[in-house]
């Protein structure tokens, strides 16, 4: 399913928020927000992203260079850009 | 002498609160999900908070959120989610630790590499942005697909975003949100 931009929540979501496998919600606003972040190092944060193969094509995940970040490359972090 | 040593303190407490001033949000947070809600005067355009979990021995996990872009960013009296639910994380604290207002002043200590990488970004972001609408206006439709699909490589998710929002809303949408994001980042004075 493609996340439509702009519009009302489609069907499926609850409050603009989705509904994950387990029923809770996810509070992101997947209509207004850009998701960046070394995915390797947080990856275990964003599994439950890859779960939802109908809205992860919305949500961009900034691939940060493995360069940049080698020193620490397990530290994990959030940065979202809305 | 009593006076002196009155007025000293006195000096002390208001030299205190001048240079701690009081945080400009209010963090709340479960077991699962946090949020921090604007109790200062002014609109804030970033959020950096350090999450502890349970789960995670590394130490605090920076969280920042960039509304830079966003037109109205969080305005004063409103809430924000800074940590967003995960399924097996369990949240033990939450410390709020930098915030950039609108004005371009800030409260905190903004020096971690995670808060300076995203504010450093920001110029490139909107020059991808502004190129994009450029990109449009020259070359209508395709245009801005060229534009996208050339930046849309690793190094830019908004250009992957927008370059799929076109795909499945249309150009227009796609525009509108482009569009907005240049207007906010135009608004700004910093």
């Amino acid at each position: 399913m493609n996340v439509p931009y702009g519009t009302s929540p489609p069907e499926g979501y609850a409050d603009g928020k989705q509904l994950t496998k387990v029923g809770r919600h996810v509070g992101l606003d997947f209509y207004d927000l850009l998701i960046e972040g070394d995915y390797t190092s947080v990856r275990f944060f964003f599994a439950f992203l890859e779960s939802m193969s109908d809205v992860t094509t919305s949500i961009a995940l900034w691939l940060d260079s493995r360069e940049a970040y080698s020193s620490k490359k397990d530290a994990p972090y959030f940065f979202i850009m809305y | 002498m009593k006076t002196i040593g009155m007025v000293f303190v006195l000096s002390l407490v208001m030299l205190a609160q001048t240079v701690t001033p009081a945080p400009p949000m209010t963090v709340s947070f479960s077991s699962s999900s946090a949020t921090a809600t604007n109790v200062s005067s002014k609109e804030i355009v970033l959020i950096t908070v350090m999450v502890t979990y349970k789960e995670q021995s590394d130490g605090p996990v920076p969280a920042v959120h960039d509304l830079y872009f966003k037109q109205g960013g969080v305005p004063a009296g409103t809430m924000q989610d800074v940590v967003h639910p995960q399924t097996n994380m369990t949240i033990t604290k939450v410390a709020l630790t930098y915030v950039q207002f609108a004005d371009g002043t800030s409260w905190g200590d903004g020096s971690d590499r995670f808060t300076q990488q995203a504010i450093s970004r920001r110029p490139t972001i909107k020059d991808l942005l502004t190129n994009a609408m450029a990109a449009y206006q020259s070359a209508s439709d395709q245009g801005l697909i060229d534009y996208l699909t050339k930046y849309s490589g690793t190094e830019s998710g908004f250009a992957k975003t927008y370059l799929n929002m076109q795909k499945t809303s249309g150009t227009a949408a796609a525009v509108a949100q482009i569009q907005s994001r240049v207007n906010a980042a135009q608004g700004r004075s910093f």
